[in-house]
């Protein structure tokens, strides 16, 4: 009698296997699926751009790529803040007569040059900082219009929203090359520039944390009859400071790198140097000048990721 | 002691999208009254409780709290003062991590005073009083200063009544109160309960998962299923297996 349910158990799951096959291809019956559709489109633009520049005729290497490379790799080689040590203490220069018309000393020289470029980076380094200051106190109004979850008037969101978008699709150095008419030359125009561009990025990411907020905690809070302010201010702020510090030092990080090359249009710091040591080209000075990027670039990116892990 | 319904619903109706949560849901709360609604997932329960908050809005029918119908409270600050009077114990963590203790349980005094400088969390003498006093009753004045994120589920479920008790509203809701508690710390937070409700004579509206809790908290049970009223009992010793033959 026990053993007479047991072949209906067995039809019973048999039906059941047979119909999860049916269900999976019923799935999968939507064949192309949207990441299929999405990678093969990524895969034909790139092969049209490839096709496109190469009809157009613009990915050519130039006439003689590897010797160039090497040449280049060889005259940076040698940065010229060795020579602070090891340069010539007395160089002559002559003119055709074999007269002395001046001379040099290299190692004084690339000292004071090194002592140059440690002004344009803490210059580069001010820029940045003031830049992400002025950056963070644009940002937060339009962010906080800008987040979906706060319920701001609507033109005011729209409005909040486009001035966002549009700030942060406009490059630093284009706002720079603007700024420099403007403002004229040096630091100010490099310091509006990073704001201008970096609180378009700021407002984006503080609308969003505060979008992706738990909302349990503030509606415990509403449920108190607390005011709107109160509820924003005991609810939302505490926990989005930290985040917003958060994405304050990261965005401080980016405008260090973008600094480094604001000079390059007159709006002061580094890249003055750079475009400098390229035009007169003074290769050692120029390996030298990166370098010097690199070093502050890697150790400002260490220190605010350390402190971002501390704080969130 | 006939006292005044503190919570009338006829006919009441609560929907989210094309998805209903309340169907036809007729019942009437007395003043210190102590009910516990039961259900499965999804039965409507939590529902219902954030409709009485005036987090759900009424679709059809009518809600009365505390004699104001919450389905034409057009007023923010309408909504605002009922809501004061409203005190809540949710399920789960629903405390400000961040801030310390003290904070989160003077956040249920915001509406009594709602100058800006409770905004940079300036609160005035008597309610930090209060809150110390609050804090104390439940057993936590020792971690008043500790960050809220610190303290374990039991000790954050103790610091969410004491934000109710600061808040001194004649109705208390708990949404699950002992959920994801250890069975010691789940004892601890019924007591408290159930003694501060009678102390303060207030009415006790709880969503319970655990049916052996029924008889602990409340003197009337009510049973939802799919959004509506099934059963609507007085708890006595054997309502218990009554309830799980309902609840089948």
């Amino acid at each position: 009698m026990s053993l007479l349910p047991a072949p209906e158990r067995l039809t019973h799951r048999l039906a059941l296997t047979a119909a999860s096959p049916a269900a999976t291809n019923a799935r999968s019956g939507r064949w192309p699926s949207l990441l299929s559709v999405l990678l093969l489109a990524c895969a034909m633009l790139v092969l049209v751009s490839l096709w496109t520049l190469g009809a157009e005729d613009e990915l050519s290497l130039g006439r003689k790529p590897w010797q160039n490379l090497k040449k280049t790799v060889a005259e940076m080689s040698e940065p010229s803040f060795l020579r602070v040590w090891f340069g010539d203490t007395h160089v002559e220069a002559r003119d055709a007569d074999g007269k002395v018309l001046r001379v040099d000393n290299q190692q004084l020289n690339e000292r004071r040059y090194l002592a140059g470029v440690g002004r344009a980076l803490w210059t580069t380094l001010r820029i940045a900082t003031l830049g992400t200051a002025l950056a963070a106190l644009i940002a937060l109004p339009l962010g906080l219009l800008a987040a979906r979850t706060l319920h701001a008037p609507r033109p005011l969101f729209w409005l909040a929203k486009t001035v966002l978008d549009s700030m942060r699709s406009i490059h630093t150095l284009v706002f720079g090359l603007f700024l420099v008419g403007i403002v004229g030359l040096g630091a100010t125009a490099g310091i509006l520039a990073v704001a201008l561009h970096s609180s378009g990025t700021l407002g984006k990411l503080l609308a969003e944390a505060i979008e992706s907020l738990d909302a349990h905690p503030v509606d415990a809070v509403r449920a108190t009859g607390a005011t709107g302010p109160q509820v924003f201010f005991l609810g939302v702020w505490p926990a989005l400071l930290p985040q917003y510090v958060s994405q304050m030092l990261y965005v401080w990080e980016f405008n260090i790198r973008d600094s480094t090359i604001l000079g390059l249009v007159g709006a002061g710091g580094l890249g003055l140097l750079l475009s400098e040591a390229m035009s007169l080209f003074q290769w050692g000075r120029l390996a030298t000048l990166l370098l010097a990027i690199v070093i502050m670039v890697t150790t400002f990116d260490a220190v605010s990721r350390a402190v971002r892990r501390r704080l969130v | 002691m006939s006292a005044l319904p503190v919570v009338e619903a006829s006919g009441l109706h609560v929907n989210a999208g094309d998805h209903v949560l309340l169907r036809d849901v007729n019942l009437s709360v007395a003043a210190g009254e102590r009910i516990a609604i039961v259900g499965h997932n999804g039965a409507g329960k939590s529902s219902f409780l954030r409709a009485v908050s005036g987090f759900n809005s009424v679709q059809r029918g009518s809600l009365k709290v505390l004699g104001t119908d919450i389905s034409v409270i057009r007023e923010r600050s309408a909504l605002r003062s009922l809501r004061s009077h409203v005190a809540q114990v949710h399920q789960g963590l629903h405390l400000i991590g961040r801030l310390s203790v003290l904070d989160n349980v003077l956040i249920g005094g915001a509406a009594r005073s709602s100058s800006w400088l409770t905004w940079i969390r300036r609160w005035p003498a008597h309610e930090r009083e209060q809150a110390r006093a609050a804090l104390a009753r439940v057993g936590m004045g020792w971690a008043a200063s500790r960050r809220t994120d610190s303290l374990s589920g039991g000790e954050r479920q103790k610091v969410a009544i004491a934000r109710a008790l600061q808040q001194n509203a004649p109705m208390l809701l708990a949404d699950e109160p002992t959920a994801s508690l250890d069975a010691e710390a789940a004892d601890e937070v019924i007591n408290l309960l159930t003694s501060l409700v009678a102390e303060k004579k207030s009415t006790l509206i709880c969503v319970v998962h655990d049916l052996d809790l029924v008889p602990r908290l409340a003197d009337r049970v009510i049973v939802l299923r799919r959004g509506q009223v099934v059963a609507d009992v007085a708890v006595n010793s054997n309502s218990v297996s009554e309830l799980r033959g309902v609840m089948k």
